[in-house]
């Protein structure tokens, strides 16, 4: 008996003083160099997507380049793209989160600041950076950005330049056979889209057509239309929008009842059903996102399946609250912060600039010119292979790319070959798109980007988050229902439970905000200059 | 000459020194983090940490005890997970005394094989087969019914047979991997037992009342109990995949609240108070289930 | 002995009620294997129902060839069969002795024990004792924190109560000591339970899905279930790393269920294995013998 104790004992041991060395440093391994350079970590998004061939998302040519030419030795920390706050929340709370932390979300990066995790950096930059600190004097929006309430900088941001994210596609050899012109105005959308679902636009004999969507994009494309968003601005006061709210749930509710759209779309998360049908040639309005090169795929199938489709990319149509355009990629996007605990912070600040210079920003991206790229008659570079297994994860080691430099473009717009009937098409749709989406004439709804909105204080963030849920449930299950529960009943439903948890203590603190910082904070006017 | 408390220390000493590293880890691993507990009464936040986080005592559990909402949420997990022990308990034991009256191997085999699978499958995957099945436009049951009937049912919209779905996914894709416990159990029962009472005369039926039954009682109870402790779990996959706003008076739990606000808001110290509540109401229950389990002289402890 | 007519009937109604049981869970699967080997085409059209359409191995080519599959199954391997050993010698050592009515302070140990199952101290405090400890990127912090589920011990424990008492006092009055006791008579007779309770924990470590996420740092060291949800996360277009033809040519939803079929069939390659254990009559060996 104890004989088998003591051998427990000594696998336990064994098992510990292998389990500490697990824990080492990589970028503590470092010959006499490291006396130059400082030592910082940074996060690193992981979508689990570098080929097997080229390293891990930790360990790959561009973190050994950057560790050779840039200025810091930088220890990498893969954070999971989608269950990111998570991972952040169990390191903060350890006090082993990175030095730099990248997130695209404002919420979280607003909790961080006010738990006092987030370094103020406007003096770092002031007396160390050079080539971020250019930045921030040539695009003063990043800077009113980054600037808190309290007049630190907590944050860093890269220039994207004003593009279009979400569209409206339409079949518009659907139109041709019908007899119809593009839809201007939501009741003619609503014509158009019953037509697609009643009169059999694809001429196959079958009922089998939906007009539009009701799912992820298609759905929030609606809201915009009629200025959907809440807090608005109305008569230069800041208010909830509830009559907006009623106008889109009553439109959408008309679209459900008429057997226009797909019946199942609550259950469709994240659109997933909708792009089939799209793609199978059964909707004739659909919504998608032309950033990323997936959507031109999408595109790709639509047109392999259907040989005879034509796609129009069209204006979202004016409601009675106006014209406007949704879902844009802002020209200034913010990205990450500091850590409070940073050791080297000045290694961060040059590691920081380092990342804000183009030359950098086109060997992470675009890699060496001539072997990787090639220049475009704009003077851009076009990666040669456009599906690089090098580059297709760079964005997530340096999110500071700024495509602004780039034509304000995402990279595989300026890598497209024209050559390709497909994208060809494609280009023109994103043209399209550009054309529609970035005037001031059809502007964004809300009274800032989303993403720009002021962090809620704590007690309110809580009501808002959990009652706001509670809304959309009250206002999805009305457009589900039928005759049992009207719009008009779903929204005095929704007020109720807005003003049983005091969400009018939410509109008096945003009606206060923007009566105090309505000339210093960035608006959607900002939007479309820089 | 030996005494019965030397005999009975001679007879613990080997077990004691079986059960100290067990208790090693017991203490460490489980009763260690258990001081985190604490942040139920503080106002946790990242600077101060866990030791330097100001008190608040219970003015978390006020929140969350005031306010309608989460009144509905906890209404809504007790519900659920009642319903799901009351109405799930019962398959596996069955499906295992099915399986063990089953004399061709090969059938028993492939069919425990079969049964067994599920419970691998996410809620992701399970959750895509079920809205196959259920959806109101394309599922496969409203197609047949719009053909035989020449009507569509809104399964999933509805809160009495989103009620249902919930049960029976949960049942299918759990009972299989639990029958496996009764299994064990049933293949320990001495078969002695059964040619006897065969030789007596008494038929199938009496045979499972009087042999397999009891030989299983023990191992049920223990479920039943043990099941009490974690009344509270609600699944969060399943409740994700499977909710939708139409049913969210019914389908939003704890689990997805904990999950929305804790994980993802960081308001650790009001998910912790919730997270806390949900163990004393399982400890209360457990305790009432051992109670009356006692009374069958089938106690835990 | 002939069965009466009352228990013919019963034999056909099980034999039916169980074969529904079984198809109603296996024909899903049927349709992942059928969606993994079809053409992508079919997929998306929506056709692929139980048999695979036009059979087509892209789906496989793009999930061996854009990750890291086979890196993350031999930690899958690694991280369970090391798991299991662990926790069921840990399991076994606690469970024993509190199965023993003449154990000291019983009640008071099993009470303890089951009131951690009640409580939990929530992922910050554990992420912390796990850093402490230095086993934050090992494996360690998956078998360590996990090494005993109480619930699988308590049923241990409920056998080896149940285990007749006759054969313990044979074998000691035949001078056994408490070891030899454990070693030749109570696990061997014990086999059905002991091989359940693998199971149960084997399958625990095997879908180990969110403590691999928290506690890894390597990529590297992230084992099949991390994968294949990291798959099905990335909306409906995993983005893989391969050329961009085979890239265009292939159906999500077919890799998808590639990579559900690459986790579910070693489990259902071992299973048939372990199931001879769970037969009538396991007990007649250790009586009569």
């Amino acid at each position: 008996m104890v004989i088998v104790y003591i051998l427990l004992c000594s696998v336990t041991l064994l098992g510990c003083s292998t389990a500490s060395s697990g824990e080492s440093d990589p970028a503590g391994k470092d010959g006499g160099k490291s006396a130059a350079k400082g030592k910082m970590s940074a996060a690193v998004y992981d979508r689990g997507n570098v080929p097997a061939d080229q390293g891990t998302i930790r360990d790959n040519w561009a973190t050994k380049w950057i560790n050779e030419a840039g200025p810091a030795e930088v220890n990498f920390v893969p954070i999971p793209r989608f269950s990111d706050n998570e991972k952040y929340n169990t390191l903060f709370a350890a006090g082993s989160a990175p030095d730099i932390v990248w997130s695209y979300g404002s919420d979280f990066k607003g909790q961080l600041i006010t738990q006092r995790q987030a370094m103020p950096i406007e003096d770092l930059i002031n007396e160390t950076s050079t080539t971020y600190k250019q930045l921030l004097e040539e695009y003063p929006g990043l800077k009113k950005l980054t600037t808190a309430p309290d007049g630190h900088i907590y944050q860093i941001g890269r220039i994207n330049g004003l593009q279009p994210n979400d569209a409206l596609f339409i079949r518009a050899d659907w139109l041709k056979a019908l007899n119809l012109s593009v839809p201007q105005t939501t009741e003619e959308l609503f014509e158009v889209a019953k037509a697609f679902a009643t009169e059999d636009p694809d001429k196959n004999g079958a009922d089998d057509t939906y007009g539009i969507s009701l799912s992820f994009i298609t759905n929030s494309l609606i809201d915009m239309m009629f200025g959907n968003i809440s807090p608005v601005v109305e008569n230069d006061e800041l208010v909830n929008g509830w009559d907006r709210k009623k106008d889109a749930l009553a439109f959408k509710k008309q679209l459900f009842d008429a057997g226009i759209v797909n019946k199942d779309f609550l259950n469709d998360k994240d659109g997933a059903n909708a792009k089939e049908e799209w793609v199978t040639g059964k909707l004739g309005i659909y919504g998608g996102s032309i950033d990323g090169i997936d959507e031109m795929q999408v595109f790709a199938t639509l047109m392999s399946n259907n040989p005879d489709a034509e796609v129009l990319c069209i204006a979202l149509p004016a409601s009675s609250y106006g014209q406007f355009s949704g879902g844009l990629i802002p020209p200034i996007q913010v990205v990450g912060i500091v850590n409070a605990n940073a050791k080297d912070p000045e290694a961060v600040m040059k590691y920081v600039d380092f990342l804000s210079d183009k030359a950098n920003m086109t060997k992470l991206a675009y890699g060496d010119e001539g072997t990787d790229y090639t220049l475009t008659e704009a003077g851009y570079p076009a990666l040669k292979q456009p599906d690089n297994p090098k580059f297709s994860w760079t964005n997530d080691v340096n999110l500071l790319y700024s495509p602004a430099f780039f034509g304000s473009r995402p990279a595989y717009i300026n890598s497209l070959n024209l050559e390709n009937p497909i994208e060809k098409a494609w280009l023109e749709l994103y043209d399209q798109a550009t054309e529609n989406y970035l005037s001031p004439d059809r502007p964004y709804p809300g009274v800032t980007f989303t993403e720009f909105r002021p962090v809620l204080p704590k007690e309110l963030q809580t009501i808002s988050s959990t009652v706001n849920g509670q809304i959309d449930n009250i206002l999805k299950k009305a457009i589900v229902s039928g005759e049992s529960y009207s719009s008009d009943q779903a929204i005095v439903d929704a007020q109720n439970a807005w003003k049983q948890v005091g969400g009018e203590k939410i509109d008096a603190w945003w009606q206060d905000w923007y009566t105090t910082n309505k000339d210093t904070a960035y608006l959607t006017k900002d939007l479309y200059t820089k | 000459m030996e005494t019965s408390a030397s005999r009975r220390f001679k007879q613990n000493v080997p077990l004691l020194w079986m059960f100290i590293p067990g208790a090693v880890f017991y203490l460490l691993f489980k009763y260690t983090p258990m001081a985190g507990l604490v942040i139920a009464f503080k106002d946790y936040n990242l600077y101060d940490g866990i030791v330097r986080s100001p008190w608040v005592g219970l003015d978390h559990f006020r929140l969350i005890f005031s306010n309608d909402l989460t009144i509905d949420i906890i209404v809504n997990t007790l519900w659920l997970s009642l319903l799901r022990l009351v109405v799930g308990f019962p398959f596996p034991i069955l499906l295992a005394l099915l399986l063990n009256e089953v004399r061709a191997t090969w059938f028993k085999r492939s069919v425990q094989t079969m049964v067994f699978l599920p419970h691998f499958f996410s809620w992701v995957i399970v959750g895509g087969i079920v809205l196959t099945l259920f959806s109101q436009e394309s599922g496969s049951l409203n197609i047949l019914l719009e053909r035989w009937f020449g009507y569509t049912h809104s399964f999933m919209y509805q809160v009495p047979s989103w009620i249902t779905i919930y049960l029976g996914s949960g049942i299918w894709k759990e009972a299989g991997f639990s029958a496996i416990i009764y299994m064990a159990a049933l293949a320990a029962i001495d078969p002695v037992l059964y040619e006897a009472a065969a030789i007596d005369g008494a038929s199938k039926w009496r045979q499972i009342w009087h042999i397999t039954l009891p030989g299983v009682s023990t191992v049920v109870v223990m479920m039943l109990i043990l099941s009490m402790g974690s009344i509270m779990e609600v699944s969060f996959d399943q409740i994700y995949i499977l909710g939708n706003p139409a049913v969210s008076s019914v389908s939003e739990v704890i689990s997805t609240w904990v999950y929305q606000l804790g994980l993802q808001g960081g308001q650790f110290s009001l998910t912790t108070a919730m997270g806390l509540f949900e163990s004393l109401v399982g400890l209360l229950l457990i305790l009432t289930a051992n109670q009356i389990a006692r009374r069958m002289g089938k106690e835990l402890w | 002995m002939r069965a009466s007519a009352g228990e013919k009937v019963f034999y056909a109604v099980n034999y039916l009620v169980l074969l529904i049981a079984g198809m109603l869970c296996f024909l899903p699967l049927v349709h992942i294997f059928a969606t993994s080997f079809s053409d992508p085409g079919m997929i998306m059209a929506g056709r692929v129902t139980l048999w695979p359409l036009q059979w087509n191995w892209d789906s496989y080519k793009a999930l061996f060839m854009g990750t890291r599959i086979m890196g993350a199954f031999g930690n899958s391997i690694v991280i369970t069969l090391v798991g299991v050993i662990c926790s069921m010698t840990a399991s076994i050592a606690v469970a024993y002795p509190l199965s023993k009515d003449y154990f000291y302070c019983r009640r008071f140990f099993s009470l303890a024990i089951i009131f951690t199952m009640i409580f939990s101290g929530g992922l910050i405090p554990n992420y912390l004792l796990v850093k402490s400890l230095g086993l934050v990127n090992t494996y360690w912090a998956l078998w360590l924190p996990g090494l005993i589920s109480t619930y699988n011990m308590w049923v241990m424990k409920t056998f080896f109560q149940n285990i007749p008492r006759e054969l313990e006092d044979a074998a000691r009055i035949d001078g056994c000591g408490e070891l030899r006791l454990i070693m030749r008579i109570v696990l061997p007779v014990s086999v059905p339970m002991i091989v359940a309770i693998s199971l149960f924990y084997g399958v625990a470590y095997w879908n180990n899905f969110f403590n691999v996420l928290i506690y890894m740092n390597d990529t590297s060291k992230y084992n099949l279930a991390v994968l294949v949800q990291q798959m099905i996360f990335s909306a409906s277009n995993p983005q893989l790393a391969i050329e961009p033809d085979l890239q265009r040519a292939i159906a999500p939803e077919g890799v998808k269920a590639a990579g559900v079929l690459v986790m579910v069939m070693p489990i259902l390659i071992a299973y048939p294995f372990v199931q001879k254990h769970f037969v009538k009559g396991v007990m007649i060996g250790s009586l009569k013998g």
